[in-house]
């Protein structure tokens, strides 16, 4: 038989001092000293949630709690956790409600005076956040946004006009890494043979080119599909197939874009859909 | 998720993704005879600048491409209305 767990509403037979003893936390909070958390949110409707306890000085131990929605679009957000209070940080976290997965969210608890983010005094802990995976103080730690694995994302791009090309830019403090890319191209009945080629530029300059192996004719449909293949393999029925190199890092603003010779204005690229490795630039 | 279409570029497109992130759309640059890439006249870039919030509304009246763009900080009634490019429209 199960023992029945020790309950929470036993008299305690334990009692602390509380006044005129060191504190049991070494992080000393001033009155003009703020307690913020900095968010890089990538996830729609995330809810971050902030609790802590304080120690005042006059031995009383306040909880602490605060909830804030950052928007989805992986900029800078500044909370302001505590303000204003004199005490002891016994410990804080940070954690966020709804199912968000590692990469999503990238956090940082830190203390600095006046505005927030203008003179930081520490940085207390810094990660990724998941609903898996809180940040905590103590014992705090640092990881860089870019650290370790990102997310893996299956993304649907535009679907372009006839006659346009197909281009995809890297989100503002987002880094990819490009996976797979896979497009479909529908030819009008337009004389003249499509090569495809498959471009990576900063947001003007050019500095990557994947071409396919194979032109293609009118008024037929291909697939093509880029990914690090290692060689320039032949047309497989009606997959067309781009190598490209397997580690291609693409920073904001940059672009995966289409450029396709004799390109008719009835010609049809569909949504391309792309597999990318994504982290939160902060 | 809701599918728009640009009033740019003619481009469809989601405006969020199956995992729960957004998607920002931007406009395709056209590529002339030889190859080479020009950036539309009204070129749509939905992904926020450093600094500048972008809040998406319906505002009765006048269609549903109508969005905010303002300075961080800046009460978003205070904000101008804008549509980028030539703003966007349900697909």
């Amino acid at each position: 038989m199960a023992q029945e767990p020790p309950s929470a509403l036993l008299t305690p037979r334990v009692s602390f001092a509380r006044h005129e003893v060191q504190p049991p936390a070494e992080l000393y909070l001033s009155a003009e000293t703020i307690l913020f958390a900095q968010l890089f949110n990538a996830f729609t409707g995330a809810t971050v949630v902030t609790i802590g306890r304080l120690l005042h000085l006059n031995g009383q131990v306040v909880p602490f709690f605060q909830e804030t929605r950052p928007v989805a679009d992986r900029s800078s957000v500044d909370q302001r956790v505590i303000t204003n209070a004199e005490g002891f940080l016994l410990g804080v976290r940070l954690g966020v409600r709804e199912a968000v997965r590692t990469g999503q969210l990238y956090g940082r608890l830190g203390l600095s005076y006046g505005t927030v983010g203008s003179v930081d005094v520490a940085e207390l802990a810094a990660g990724k956040i998941s609903s898996q995976r809180a940040l905590n103080y103590p014992p705090g730690g640092t990881e860089g946004a870019v650290e370790g694995a990102g997310i893996l994302r299956s993304i649907t791009g535009t679907d372009p006009a006839a006659g346009a090309e197909i281009s995809e830019t890297v989100p503002t403090n987002a880094r990819w890494r490009l996976i797979a890319l896979r497009a479909t191209l529908v030819t009008d009945a337009t004389a003249g043979a499509r090569v495809v080629h498959l471009f990576f530029d900063d947001g003007a300059a050019v500095y990557l080119e994947c071409v396919a192996a194979s032109s293609h004719n009118p008024s037929l449909t291909r697939q093509y599909s880029a990914a690090a293949y290692g060689v320039s393999p032949a047309t497989l029925n009606t997959e067309v197939l781009i190598p490209s190199p397997p580690q291609l890092y693409l920073l904001q603003g940059h672009r995966l874009r289409t450029s396709t010779n004799s390109l008719a204005a009835g010609d049809n690229w569909g949504a391309p859909q792309l597999l990318v490795e994504e982290w939160i630039e902060d | 998720m809701v599918l728009w279409r640009c009033r740019t570029c003619g481009g469809v497109y989601p405006d969020s993704q199956p995992d729960g992130m957004r998607y920002f759309h931007a406009c395709p640059p056209l590529v002339d005879a030889a190859g080479e890439p020009h950036e539309r006249a009204e070129k749509r870039d939905e992904n926020p600048a450093p600094g500048i919030v972008r809040v998406f509304q319906t505002i009765p009246g006048r269609g549903e491409n109508q969005e905010r763009i303002f300075v961080r900080g800046v009460p978003v009634e205070a904000a101008p209305i804008v549509a980028e490019g030539r703003g966007r429209e349900p697909a």
